[in-house]
């Protein structure tokens, strides 16, 4: 059995989004001309990412808090590094269909609660403040990982 | 393969090796972090304790155990990678030998645990010059501490989950 590409372009890129802030791109002369930015939600030039906030170009986190006090940062982190941890785990030759399957629907009924999240805090920012919310390239960056996720499962039930 | 106790086998290279796992990476002129989470076991007056060795976050001074405590040294450090290497090479063994490093594993792991609760803080004078309060170890435990009770959880599931090729 080969590997499972799209689950593990899902799981790959949920690890992306739950470690890394932002990759330089367009090079020239050894220096990035531009910055794809991993940001979930930017409220007031904050920007929101799964690990925490940028903020004056210093990064927050409260996952670094002690613990209890840190239970939610890390619930929401957890939300993000469990399907990269789930869809590669998911996606290796060896691994059984049936077992791969559960665990790509537990995938995306997490990322599905992610976005509901993070589209409910934008709505409620919107219609209850006069801060700007926009959503960052992280948020379409989750209906990436959706989407392959789903194509994982149907091609999973195909076979 | 057994991929929980790879998982297992990974958490435990982390916390010999680390000091923090970072966060927000971003890359300008080399890898950095926008900020990081600790993987201390414990703190006490100010000194971070790790798998590998003490920080001083007062004085900022970096000590590993081998410097401070050869028993602890022993007992943390080198059982936590050599926990760490054979979990990751058993994994791969899908046989009854694969299955009783799984088990060593967990049994080394749990040495490490009972060690860093009881026996660090009832001798902490011997072992590592400073006065531990044993009910105090426990307000203020790090996020090491926590991954180390994942790790053994992960240890003892993948012992049951262990394939076992059947011929």
């Amino acid at each position: 059995m080969k590997l499972r590409k799209t689950g593990f372009a899902a799981g790959f890129l949920s690890i992306i989004l739950a470690f890394i802030a932002g990759v330089p791109f367009s090079f020239s002369n050894e220096t990035a001309n531009s910055i794809l930015n991993f940001s979930i939600l930017i409220i007031n030039n904050v920007e929101y990412f799964s690990w925490g906030y940028i903020s004056n170009n210093i990064g927050y986190t409260s996952l670094g808090f002690n613990s209890i006090e840190n239970l939610i940062a890390i619930s929401i982190w957890l939300l993000f590094a469990l399907p990269g941890l789930f869809g590669i785990m998911a996606s290796s030759p060896k691994s059984i269909p049936e077992h791969s399957k559960k665990l790509f629907k537990l995938n995306v009924l997490f990322i599905f609660l992610i976005l509901f999240i993070y589209t409910l805090n934008w709505i409620l920012i919107i219609f209850t403040s006069s801060s700007s919310a926009f959503f960052g390239f992280g948020y379409y960056f989750l209906y990436i990982i959706l989407v392959l996720n789903i194509i994982s499962i149907s091609i999973l039930k195909k076979s | 393969m057994n991929k929980i106790g790879f998982c297992s086998g990974i958490l435990s290279i982390i916390i010999s090796f680390l000091q923090s796992i970072p966060l927000g990476i971003y890359f300008d002129s080399g890898i950095s972090s926008y900020t990081s989470i600790s993987l201390s076991m414990f703190s006490n007056n100010n000194v971070d304790f790790f798998i590998w060795g003490t920080i001083d976050q007062s004085t900022l001074v970096v000590q590993s155990w081998l410097e401070v405590n050869l028993i602890s040294f022993f007992m943390l450090n080198l059982f936590m990678i050599i926990t760490g290497i054979i979990t990751i090479v058993g994994s791969t063994i899908e046989r009854m030998s694969g299955k009783a490093i799984m088990s060593l594993n967990s049994l080394l792991i749990l040495i490490v645990i009972i060690y860093i609760s009881i026996f660090i803080p009832l001798n902490s004078i011997e072992l590592i010059g400073i006065t531990i309060d044993f009910m105090g170890l426990f307000t203020s435990l790090g996020n090491g501490y926590y991954i180390l009770i994942i790790n053994i959880i992960l240890a003892l599931v993948a012992i049951r989950s262990h394939p076992l090729e059947t011929e």
